[in-house]
């Protein structure tokens, strides 16, 4: 059977995946807790003090480049789920004529690459006018969102059994209480899934908003750091400061949230 | 009415930029002055010209560091965790998929660090620690030999933990009777593994190696952030080359080819695993 060697072995392993996975982490926190050091470069030991925070929240601008960020991120959030529930229960339920295509249109849309599109997207905004706003980071980002989500609502809805809305509909709810009452609470969990993994992407992104906003003003926290790294090169603790920061509102979501943001990992082989 | 909302964002902001992407991939245009249509050249310059020819190259090389080897290295370790079954599988799940939840400009950023000729903390510096190597080493991110490999390193620590938990679930529905009537018949490690643990977990392995490559078709902000595609032309990947053809050399028909290009080998790729992975079934 299993030798104790083996399970020593595997041990060993799985636990230097974890140091080598972490290691990186821990420089960042650890070098943002101790600016002390002062000679520039990672730091482990010395004072624990939040002054490179302070710093880079005021002098560096996080919070103008955080709450950017919030505005944006929460916006594409909330419209891409409500858009996108409506549409994943019209095709999966109410089917009118053209739903299927909406879902192929969904499904296409989902897998082009924001580098594809971006060069579309700023020319027609720069025509528009609303490069440099809070829209043209917002609205691709929301289309894209839309997109993964008709696709994603269209699956859980899916499986929800007919006679739980066609016994809702005798009772003389309307389409809309059906949807908002009765189906959305049954399809909880992936609507979780949808604002958890919507989140992290609008988060994330940085293209979209290098692209379209040269507003100091106007930047996001992803911005704000690559041009903070630029600007103050050996200021190791306030940009680690900064880069926490960064992370640390979809790390918080990830820890009380693994199972929606795991669950989500499997729509990006899709296509059923 | 429910779907009209969905139908107009796809239609105004996914659609029809598509088409006139397609649109500025025929012509010759500056983003200002006036466009010339100028056929399918900037397509074949995807190939002909060296820096795009290059990055097409150097995607592919990114390509392994992207997919295969965190693939490869998940697949031993889910193999592992189901022969041994060890305590805490779900922390390790936990720590494993956190570097998909930081911030990739964030990744970039500490990562360069790391990769700094010397310092305390620093690849290097535990290096010489060890005994190996002098106490100022490798520029990893700037020397035109390792730039590429060392941002595939980033990129196979980013995606291991994605392979994994990609992987686990599929390993974990096999039926250990399975490996019980394996192992009565003298099957060995290797040949467990390959008899049995690859070819049940196909369906799996195709969806981390496709989920995993596109995410390498997309690596423009950790390149941005971390090379900027330098030394030379070294990291250079599709996607930085159309961020710099559009915006900042105003050529946007060769960038706009780059992302038609790019969007296929999405498709080829998606498309072509599973087509591989179906047959292989029957």
């Amino acid at each position: 059977m299993l030798s104790r060697t083996e399970r020593t072995v595997c041990m060993a392993v799985l636990i230097m995946a974890a140091v080598v996975t972490l290691y990186p982490m821990v420089v960042l926190v650890t070098t943002a807790l101790t600016p002390g050091n002062g000679s520039g470069g990672i730091s482990f030991g010395g004072h624990l003090s939040f002054s490179a925070f302070s710093y880079a929240w005021r002098s560096g601008n996080f919070s103008t480049y955080m709450l950017n960020t919030a505005i944006v991120t929460v916006s594409v959030v909330a419209i891409s789920a409500v858009i996108a529930i409506m549409a994943g229960y019209a095709i999966a339920l109410a089917k009118p004529p053209g739903a299927r295509w909406v879902l192929y249109a969904a499904v296409f849309g989902f897998m082009l690459p924001v580098e594809a599109l971006i060069v579309p997207w700023y020319y027609q905004f720069l025509k528009v006018g609303i490069t440099n706003t809070y829209w043209s980071m917002i609205l691709p980002q929301a289309a894209q969102s839309i997109a993964f989500g008709t696709y994603w609502m269209y699956v859980a809805f899916r499986s929800i059994p007919k006679s739980l809305s066609e016994s809702a509909r005798i009772d003389g709810a309307s389409p809309t209480s059906l949807l908002w009452r009765i189906l959305v609470p049954n399809v909880a969990p992936a609507v979780k899934t949808m604002a958890a993994l919507v989140f992290l992407w609008t988060w994330n992104s940085f293209l979209l908003p290098l692209v379209m906003v040269s507003n100091q003003s106007l930047y996001t926290v992803t911005i704000g750091l690559s041009t903070f790294q630029g600007a103050h090169f050996n200021n190791f603790s306030a940009l680690a400061a900064g880069s926490c920061l960064a992370a640390l509102p979809v790390v918080v979501i990830y820890l009380f949230a693994q199972r929606s943001f795991i669950a989500g990992i499997f729509a990006g082989s899709l296509v059923e | 009415m429910f779907l009209a909302p969905a139908a107009l964002f796809i239609g105004v902001l996914i659609i029809y930029p598509l088409a006139r992407a397609a649109q500025y991939s025929l012509q010759e245009w500056d983003g200002i002055g006036l466009a010339r249509y100028v056929g399918v050249t900037n397509y074949t310059q995807i190939l002909t010209d060296p820096v795009e020819r290059g990055s097409l190259a150097n995607l592919g090389i990114l390509l392994i560091f992207y997919a295969l080897i965190p693939t490869a290295l998940a697949l031993m370790t889910v193999s592992m965790m189901r022969r041994t079954r060890p305590r805490g599988m779900g922390f390790f799940r936990a720590v494993y998929f956190l570097p998909q939840v930081i911030v990739t400009v964030v990744v970039a950023i500490v990562w360069t660090w790391l990769l700094a000729p010397s310092g305390t903390g620093t690849v290097n510096g535990l290096l010489h620690a060890v005994g190996l190597g002098a106490s100022t080493g490798t520029p990893w991110l700037g020397s035109f030999n390792t730039a590429l490999p060392a941002v595939g390193v980033i990129a196979a620590w980013l995606d291991f933990g994605l392979c994994f938990v990609l992987l686990l679930p599929g390993i974990q529905r096999i039926a250990p009777d399975i490996y019980d009537a394996a192992r009565v018949d003298g099957a060995g490690l290797l040949r467990e593994f390959f008899s049995i643990t690859v070819p049940m977990l196909r369906r799996d392995i195709g969806a981390a190696l496709t989920i995993s490559a596109v995410a390498a078709l997309q690596s423009f902000t950790l390149i941005y952030q971390a090379t900027n595609g330098g030394p030379g032309y070294t990291t250079m990947v599709p996607g930085l080359l159309i961020y710099r053809d559009a915006f900042q050399l105003g050529e946007v028909g060769p960038a706009s080819a780059l992302g038609i290009a790019m969007s296929v080998l999405i498709f080829a790729i998606t498309f072509g695993i599973r087509a591989l992975i179906e047959r292989n079934a029957t």
